[in-house]
């Protein structure tokens, strides 16, 4: 009989502990929906930008290639539940962002392109989106600290591993975005 | 076409001349120019109230201790009903002590109605002060504002409107009360400024940043606004506040790490104050035991305005500060 409660208190102790983890889990999955949402917009619009800026930067072909490119490789789609595939898509959308970051700091070298009246318009909109990226990534990244927190301490990682949930990939920054800004530039 | 440089440069020369325009210079400047002129009127002023006080002083406690012995013949001598005496002795008090301190308090309401409306004028063309006869604000809008929805009765001073880089600005005097169930006596829950601003471009949903009450208390509160708890990354930010949206990405794209500095700044300054973003209004609840609007009442002082209106400047310029942050975020 003794046993028989002692194993009852631990069942309900497991299965407490793997309705929170799959909270966690889920959460991260409604924040990755969230910046899956942004991620779409700003791929909507980046044709938008390419169509206008292809007028103006003839020389800066390379670069435009580079970006409807990888725009394609940010649109595939991929498996949530895995980590791998995840964190493939998380990297891509991080290096787009970088090359759109790129492109937006080229467009300053061109007054004309700048002053053209869909490209302002464009330009206002990016810069919406991706204010709504960053807050997007840092609710997720909040959701993956919490959920990686539970699963790589015991006991959550023995209940982890039986219910086959899977640490997530934090959204990290491009390395574009971490280089330091060279305020010169925009104080000349 | 329009230069990058030039709109830089011109750009550059509207900070400075904005921040030119709200410095201390500026305003002694603006000070000299236009209430310093007025110094002898109210100087004058106020030595006419402290002569016309001190004169009917006399009078007046004389006047109320006849009162006051009148009701205690009357009550104890010649057994009249105590409730009609007392309150005929009350008229009789606050009648007296109303004729004596008249001139002190035209001296305070040409203050408000002279005075005030050109300080309020040196941060802009658009603003005014206005003292309201009646509540120019129903309870229903500050219950609908989220920080305070159980609140059963209000109470709105005087307040300041105005247009700050195309914010609509609204600053009231506030107090709240609420209830208690078991005895009906009403505490007050909140005495200071309500901060109204209104952006041309609206929240996509609602955004509430409430002071933190411990565990129980925020698990009250949640269930209060209906909303979701949103958990930031700043420990000391979330030690300091409880954060409800409807909309977790928005209420990050409100509540940047910039953001959540300077509401960390004003916190150290208006302890308790709470933020709600709505629609297109923000809505600041700001704590205070001070009265924004008053003014120095002693008559045996020589007339000066400096310490009201610093404390004035100071609370205007935070709220700039503010504006101009959230109006870079929703550009």
């Amino acid at each position: 009989m003794e046993i028989l409660i002692v194993a009852l208190i631990v069942m309900t102790l497991v299965y407490a502990y793997y309705t929170r983890l799959v909270n966690k889990k889920n959460a991260v999955l409604e924040a990755l929906a969230g910046i899956d949402v942004q991620l779409n917009m700003r791929a909507d619009l980046v044709p938008n930008v390419l169509k206008v800026a292809k007028r103006f930067l003839e020389h800066e072909s390379k670069l435009l290639a580079e970006i409807t490119a990888l725009r394609m490789s940010a649109s595939r789609t991929y498996d949530r539940g895995d980590s791998r595939s995840l964190k493939r898509h998380l990297s891509a959308a991080a290096e787009f962002e970088g090359k759109m970051s790129q492109l937006m700091v080229t467009l300053e070298n061109y007054p004309d392109l700048k002053s053209d009246g869909v490209m302002t318009q464009a330009q206002q909109t990016y810069n919406d989106v991706e204010l709504h990226i960053a807050a997007a990534r840092r609710f997720y990244n909040t959701a993956v600290s919490d959920l990686n927190t539970a699963v790589q301490i015991f006991p959550g990682s023995l209940i982890a591993g039986m219910a086959g949930i899977q640490a997530m990939p934090f959204f990290e920054a491009t390395a574009t975005a971490r280089q330091p800004i060279d305020a010169d530039s925009y104080l000349r | 076409m329009p230069d990058i440089n030039d709109e830089r440069a011109q750009s550059r020369l509207l900070e400075r001349q904005a921040s030119e325009r709200y410095s201390d210079e500026a305003f002694k400047k603006y000070y000299a120019e236009k209430i310093q002129p007025l110094w002898s009127t109210f100087e004058k002023k106020r030595r006419q109230a402290a002569a016309t006080v001190s004169r009917r002083a006399p009078f007046a406690i004389i006047y109320g201790s006849a009162i006051m012995a009148f009701v205690l013949i009357a009550i104890r001598g010649w057994h009249w009903p105590t409730g009609p005496v007392l309150g005929l002795g009350a008229l009789g008090a606050i009648g007296v002590s109303a004729w004596a301190s008249a001139d002190q308090r035209q001296y305070i309401e040409d203050i408000k109605t002279q005075i005030f409306p050109i300080i309020f004028s040196f941060f802009g063309e658009t603003f005014k002060y206005v003292q309201p006869k009646k509540n120019p604000v129903h309870i229903y809008q500050i219950r609908k504002l989220g920080v305070f929805e159980d609140i059963d009765s209000h109470k709105v001073g005087d307040y300041v409107s105005g247009t700050y880089k195309g914010v609509e600005l609204r600053l009231t005097e506030l107090q709240l009360w609420k209830k208690e169930d078991k005895d009906k006596s009403r505490t007050q829950i909140f005495k200071g400024l309500l901060v109204v601003l209104k952006f041309g471009k609206a929240f996509r949903g609602t955004t509430i940043v409430k002071s933190d009450q411990g565990s129980l208390g925020n698990l009250v509160a949640r269930n209060n606004t209906g909303l979701v708890r949103v958990r930031l990354e700043d420990p000391l930010f979330e030690q300091r506040f409880e954060v409800f949206g409807s909309d977790q990405i928005e209420a990050r794209v409100i509540l940047t790490p910039g953001f959540m500095e300077r509401i960390k700044k004003i916190e150290s300054q208006h302890e308790g104050v709470q933020f709600s973003f709505i629609s297109k209004e923000v809505a600041i609840f700001l704590p205070t035991n001070q009265d924004f609007f008053g003014v120095n009442t002693d008559l045996d002082r020589m007339f000066s305005l400096a310490d009201d209106i610093a404390g004035i400047r100071h609370e205007m310029g935070m709220i700039f500060d503010l504006i101009e942050t959230l109006s870079l975020q929703r550009a």
